[in-house]
């Protein structure tokens, strides 16, 4: 990178905490006094991608929420049909139906984003070209409508 | 639109869109469709505010915001408007630029608030105005726009970004070929400018001084997709490390501000399972990877 | 192992992320859908005809461990990102928090599945 202008920079006797602390320099006289910036704790709220990769991350702990529940209802299942049926009449509970709305959309921003993100780390090379984003994704979709697919019918219809 | 005849191989971005074949006469086209500041028409301008950050070490101890009124018209990039400041009002106000046409990587400033070129933002775009440009975030800023690049430097030479060779994969003869496949691997993390926009993008970079960042981590990863590079083993302790890929947690602001395209964050999540492989490989193989 | 200053239990922890993750964004929203909205109110028979067909298989001790198992992978999932959000939110926690974190996700599958065998 050239520089045209700028501040004259003296050697610094290179290294990164070198550069990061001033305070340390060698014996050279140096008329640096940088200013380090601070960043805000609340800079997940700065802007828009901030601000949905904050959605993201509190999607997950919102389905982890929803994973103690159903540990839960599996243990129940075990203890046998009276203990079955609490936990089912449980999910009716209006807190725990808050719960179960909030899962329920923050699973789907959970999905969509982890889905959307997946051609980053899959990219299938396919001679002097990657296969398009779209397959990735949709063969994502397709595993999910499979799952739910198979749930169904074991589940014998609604 | 020129015919394949008229176009030479290394005409590169100026043969884009629009370009006259060779010899026609000074006719002038029809104004072009913009792609962007539709809102300015071609014969726009007027003047602007811009509220440039200021820090003179020497005189401050922390920065301030200092307003130029300054002329502008389509054309008018920031950083053209940034020189009619240093050459009519400010002549001490300080920024880096060198090539003006996005391939130095010199002039990313913040550009209300957003990562951006100075040269291939254009004022229009943000008409009326003010326009607040301050240097790059995530930096210590030395003097006005101008942020301190050692730290990105040091980054740059810890990940060894060249072709190495070993014994064992001696350069063969008659030179190092490679096919169009190979060089897909990889071309993309080799468009790199190293202008540092994905720097001031990233939270985790403010987070964590010590992470080695996403154009950095680009590097690593470019070199260890090059089939002429045997160099991912001896790469592999300043990626997998504290300070090296994991203070990632893929936000994806890199790849959103890249002026080039060349998605950073894709090439930190390969890395990422490249170096679960590699952890893998080693925990199962425990001597794999000594001796080098 | 090759041992390095710096070198972290991260690409263990992470691919567990990874792994959980898949699972999770597979699962979950139809999982969250059947079981906590459409078996509640009557669907698929309601408590007494889900019972019926699940009993007998998800009783099996084995098939219970690996469905034990995947939950408790989607947990480690969201535990990785709860920890990494602390990180965000400029907490730097002790080790103790990262263990209690990550030992949610192994502790809430293994006290589940000795009580369903026990059960």
């Amino acid at each position: 990178m050239s520089t045209s202008t700028g501040a004259r920079q003296e050697p610094t006797g290179a290294g990164r905490t070198g550069a990061r602390s001033p305070g340390r320099m060698p014996a050279a006289e140096t008329h640096r006094r940088p200013y380090r910036p601070t960043t805000k704790r609340t800079w997940f709220l700065a802007n828009r991608e901030y601000r949905a990769y904050a959605l993201r991350e509190v999607s997950s702990v919102v389905v982890g929420f929803f994973v103690f529940n159903l540990v839960v209802g599996l243990v129940c299942l075990h203890r046998g049909l009276e203990s079955w049926q609490w936990w089912v009449s449980l999910q009716t509970n209006p807190l725990n139906l808050t719960l179960t709305v909030l899962a329920v959309v923050m699973s789907l921003v959970h999905a969509t984003t982890w889905f959307q993100a997946t051609p980053k780390i899959i990219r299938i090379q396919r001679g002097t070209r990657y296969v398009a984003d779209f397959w990735v994704v949709a063969q994502h979709y397709l595993l999910l409508a499979v799952f739910a697919a198979v749930v169904y019918f074991w589940l014998g219809g609604l | 639109m020129t015919e394949s005849s008229h176009g030479h191989p290394g005409a590169g971005a100026s043969a884009a869109d629009g370009v006259q074949p060779v010899g026609a006469t000074a006719e002038q086209p029809e104004p072009r469709p913009r792609r962007d500041g539709a809102a300015a028409g071609p014969e726009a301008g007027g003047t602007i505010t811009l509220q440039v950050l200021r820090y003179r070490p020497d005189r401050e101890d922390a920065p301030y915001l200092q307003d130029f009124e300054v002329p502008w018209r389509t054309e008018t990039s920031v950083l053209d408007a940034l020189t009619w400041v240093k050459d009519n009002l400010e002549p001490s106000l300080t920024f880096r630029w060198s090539c003006r046409m996005a391939i130095c990587g010199s002039c990313g400033f913040m550009l209300n608030g957003e990562p951006k070129l100075g040269c291939e933002s254009f004022v229009r775009d943000y008409a009326p105005g003010p326009l607040r440009i301050e240097p790059l975030a995530n930096h210590a800023v030395e003097r006005d726009l101008v942020v301190d690049l050692e730290p990105f430097m040091a980054s740059l030479r810890a990940v060894q970004p060249y072709v190495i060779s070993d014994d064992r994969h001696p350069v063969p003869e008659p030179g190092n070929r490679q096919t169009p496949e190979q060089m897909v691997a990889y071309g993309q993390y080799s468009q790199c400018i190293n202008c540092m926009l994905c720097y001031a993008a990233c939270p985790q970079v403010g987070l964590a001084t010590d992470f080695l960042g996403p154009a950095a981590v680009t590097l690593a990863v470019r070199y260890n997709k090059d089939s002429r590079d045997h160099g991912a083993d001896s790469r592999l302790p300043i990626l997998d490390n504290e300070g090296g890929i994991w203070p990632c947690t893929f936000v994806g602001a890199c790849s959103t501000v890249c002026p080039k395209g060349v998605d950073p964050a894709a090439a930190i999540q390969q890395a990422k399972g490249a170096t679960a492989q590699a952890w893998a490989a080693e925990f199962i193989l425990p001597h794999r990877g000594e001796g080098r | 192992m090759r041992r390095w200053q710096g070198r972290t239990n991260e690409p263990l922890m992470w691919a567990l992320f990874g792994g959980g993750g898949m699972l999770a964004v597979f699962t979950m929203p139809v999982l969250i859908i059947a079981f906590g909205l459409l078996v509640p109110f009557g669907g698929f028979g309601g408590a007494d005809g889900t019972y019926e067909r699940m009993h007998a298989l998800l009783t099996h001790p084995l098939v219970s461990l690996l469905v034990f198992l995947a939950l408790g992978l989607v947990l480690w999932h969201c535990c990785h990102r709860t920890f990494h959000a602390l990180h965000d939110l400029k907490l730097h926690p002790p080790e103790i928090v990262r263990s209690a974190i990550y030992g949610i996700a192994m502790l809430t599958p293994a006290i589940g599945y000795s009580l369903s065998l026990a059960a």
